[in-house]
């Protein structure tokens, strides 16, 4: 039974149910609402992202949904992201940070836990410097803060 | 042959063992803080401690904690007040990284889809803007919390995180991609699912980088997490569920751990406790933080209380003592005194809780060498396979055994629940229940080929370090003890019979061998699983005796923490959730071991290191925290590996 979502700027998607209830926030709000052919709307979501948003859940619709269990064994879950995620995370920065807001504002966790592990990768080995150049940011301490930030810190250093 | 016991923190096995060794243990709290309770003397580091006689005091660093945290003004940091933070906890720390107030508005971009998003961005704005109208400006704020150290945060602060947005007034000049970021990082959720995987050096360099990095990688459960790595190279394992009484939040846990485990690398003693000086020659000497045993050759039998650095309990048993034991949760010290004189020993039992003496138990046989207590048992051998036993709550003698072929001396003795583990200085093992049935008897001569144990220490985890005469130390594990149950929980009971088929084929195994390089005639035993730490002194009396730590560690650096996540948003209220946990059960197969140079305690302030020289040990002991040291002469020194809380409030809080 299709499903359609309405974004931000009122751009339609129509979708298999299964696919949209990869969203937790949806799945709520389709049993709220019951058997309705109304759009769903999604305010914070713009047509552009949603459409990615909504090419992940298609393509991830058969994995098995993850279960919040607070003794599952993060051991078992994959460190690494899958070819097809990688490619699919391949997108601008903004675009990137867009994703993850989506995937939290939906609640996805999946497309969260990538996204994020997606960000933290662009982090992971870099210097302040290299931090600051990749998110275009700038220095904003003084140098007295800075000094004190690394005094404060000075232990974290050699570890 | 003299003995000692040694009680688990959880009470769960007993075991005893000749005096010179020293079990591990577990502890049940290992992060206690000295320096709140004692100001240190004028002249130098040396702080000596006035013991209040036999009673206890109740442990005075609260009154301290109130009276330095007065003198900080908490008051900048209003947020702080308003969210419940406990600032009487500690004394080191005044305030704060920035800690966002709590944010309505972040729940209504949550909870209400039905807004314009735009719309209700701007509301948010708003709102946020008029909260924060009676304060001072935010980057103001955020440059005084970053001069400020951190301060304690209530377990709700964790899930009700609000952006500290560094827009100020300024906020428009601010690039379009820094506003994206910070977007991107206002809900907690993401923050925490992005700098939760990262290593505490990925975390120093966001720190580093710009003021809103700074503060979004400031949520304690970030910093629980890093908590977690560095633990996770503990042999004890002790997992704080909560933070420590006097450790105010997970920044300053993770500091103080890790300038520890550097001290201990490099043993650099950082303080020397006088704890007594009222002593004649020590026997025996344990520390099970934050308690420190003692038993001297005329009968007495300390307890002390390092934090408070004053004698709880002082029982007198007769004759020499040769083991004691200290079992926290039943409350009960028990002692076991020799008379040369007589040739008679007795063992007593003390309460804790009344101070009163709550049992005697004589035997026939007048060498009483060796005992073991656990929560409901005590046993006591003559060391050549004679056992009595005893239920000690109501004091009936359960049985009284004689176990065969005995080959040689018993040199140490376990209690697991219902059955005794027995290790032989042949290096055979037995166990047998507590009424004598024999379950197996076992040899680790393939894996000791020098036979002669001297020293033992038992894990909680089974396996046992010995030492052999050859000044080798092996760290054995005995998968046969460690079997699990239906659920995969460590089975502690080793109520069943083994068969010598069973044994050969999974008896025994060693973990590492080492080849200590010098002689000496005692050691201790404590640190952490990969960074494993003993100490050895020779006692002499006429030389000086260094005090050498030496330490394992694994070949490989330790993975860091697998995970993605957000599972743990439960653990908003402090605690560990299953999955942290999980994160902690590490197998240990996937490690290899390497010993790292013995280094020798020694301190870098000329004061501390002149007395630190000075020392003559003759009975040694530590834990994660201490080296604990009797003296020949009599009295007991800690040294410190922790970095003093002076110290460490120093480095922090600076304008």
């Amino acid at each position: 039974m299709p499903v359609t979502l309405t974004s931000l700027d009122d751009v339609k998607f129509t979708v298999d149910k299964d696919v949209a209830e990869r969203s937790i926030l949806i799945k709520n709000m389709i049993e709220d609402v019951g058997e309705s052919d109304s759009p769903i709307p999604l305010p914070n979501v713009s047509s552009a992202v949603l459409k990615k948003v909504i090419e992940y859940c298609e393509h991830h619709r058969n994995d098995p949904v993850q279960v919040q269990d607070e003794t599952d064994d993060p051991r078992k879950r994959s460190n690494d992201i899958e070819e097809w995620d990688m490619k699919f995370m391949a997108v601008d920065q903004e675009m990137l940070f867009e994703i993850i807001l989506a995937a939290n504002y939906l609640d996805i966790k999946p497309l969260l836990d990538v996204g994020c592990k997606t960000v933290a990768n662009i982090i992971k080995g870099k210097t302040p410097e290299e931090i600051r150049k990749t998110f275009n940011i700038v220095n904003d301490f003084t140098p007295e803060e800075e000094a004190q930030i690394k005094k404060e810190n000075e232990w974290a250093e050699d570890r | 042959m003299t003995t000692r016991q040694e009680s688990e923190g959880d009470g769960k096995v007993a075991r005893s063992y000749s005096l010179a060794s020293a079990p591990l243990r577990l502890l049940s709290h290992s992060f206690h803080s000295t320096a709140n309770t004692h100001s240190p003397p004028p002249s130098g580091s040396t702080s000596t401690v006035s013991h209040s006689g036999c009673d206890p005091t109740p442990p005075r660093h609260h009154e301290l904690a109130t009276s330095v945290s007065s003198a900080f003004d908490l008051k900048t940091e209003t947020t702080i007040a308003t969210n419940n933070c406990d600032n009487t906890f500690h004394a080191t720390t005044p305030t704060t990284l920035p800690q966002p107030l709590p944010q309505p508005q972040h729940h209504a971009l949550q909870l209400d889809p039905r807004r314009e998003a735009r719309e209700s961005k701007r509301q948010a704005q708003q709102l946020f803007d008029s909260d924060i109208s009676s304060h001072e400006d935010i980057s103001g704020r955020l440059s005084k919390a970053i001069k400020l150290e951190t301060s304690p945060c209530s377990p709700e602060q964790e899930t009700v995180e609000s952006p500290d947005r560094t827009q100020s007034p300024t906020s428009s000049l601010q690039s379009a991609e820094a506003q994206r970021l910070e977007r991107l990082l206002l809900p907690y959720d993401i923050r925490y699912s992005i700098f939760g995987q990262l290593s505490l050096q990925d975390i120093y360099n966001l720190q580093l980088s710009c003021k809103l990095l700074y503060w979004a990688t400031s949520d304690q459960s970030i910093w629980k997490r890093i908590a977690l790595q560095l633990i996770q190279g503990e042999f004890y394992f002790d997992i704080p569920r909560t933070l420590p009484a006097n450790i105010p939040n997970w920044k300053y846990f993770c500091k103080r751990h890790s300038l520890r485990q550097q001290n201990w690398r490099l043993g650099q003693v950082q303080d020397v406790i006088t704890l007594d000086d009222n002593y004649q020659k020590l026997t025996t000497l344990q520390i099970m933080a934050p308690f420190v045993l003692t038993g001297c050759d005329d009968g007495r039998v300390h307890l002390w209380n390092i934090n408070t650095r004053t004698l709880l309990h002082c029982f007198q048993v007769k004759g020499e003592i040769t083991w004691v034991e200290y079992l926290q949760e039943e409350q009960i010290v028990a002692g076991l005194g020799y008379d040369i004189e007589e040739m008679r020993s007795e063992i007593r039992l003390f309460s804790t809780e009344t101070g009163e003496q709550i049992g005697l138990y004589e035997e026939n046989f007048w060498d009483l060498a060796i005992c073991a207590i656990n929560d409901k048992y005590l046993v006591a051998s003559d060391g050549e396979g004679r056992y009595t036993a005893w239920d000690w709550r109501s004091g009936a003698k359960i049985s009284q055994f004689k176990v065969e072929d005995e080959t040689s001396t018993t040199e140490a003795l376990y209690l697991v629940q219902d059955t005794i583990l027995e290790l032989h200085y042949d290096g055979i093992i037995r166990l047998f229940s507590i009424t004598g049935e024999c379950f197996g008897r076992f040899t680790l001569d393939n894996i000791l080929p020098n036979h002669q144990v001297s020293f033992c220490w038992l894990h909680n985890d089974l396996s046992i370090v010995v030492w052999e005469s050859s000044n080798t130390m092996a760290h054995v594990r005995l998968p046969l003890l460690q079997s699990k149950d239906a659920n995969g929980q460590p089975n502690t009971s080793l109520q069943r019979h083994i068969t010598q088929e069973e044994w050969d084929a999974q008896g025994a195994e060693v973990y590492w061998r080492h080849q200590l390089t010098h002689t000496c005639n005692f050691a201790a035993m404590g640190g952490g699983r990969f960074q494993m730490l003993y100490v050895q002194i020779f006692e002499n009396l006429m030389d000086q005796v260094p005090i050498r730590v030496h330490s394992l560690r694994p070949s490989r650096p330790i993975s860091s923490l697998s995970t993605t996540s957000a599972a743990s948003v439960g653990s908003a209220n402090g605690r560990f959730t299953g999955d942290e946990m999980a994160l902690l059960s590490v197998e240990e197969e996937s490690y290899e071991w390497h010993h790292g140079e013995y280094v020798t305690a020694h301190s870098s302030n000329p004061e501390l290191e002149k007395i630190i020289q000075g020392l003559r040990p003759s009975r040694i002991d530590c834990d994660p925290e201490y080296i604990v040291v009797g003296l020949v002469q009599g009295g007991v020194r800690l040294l410190q590996f922790a970095p003093v809380d002076d110290e460490l409030l120093d480095k922090e809080g600076e304008i």
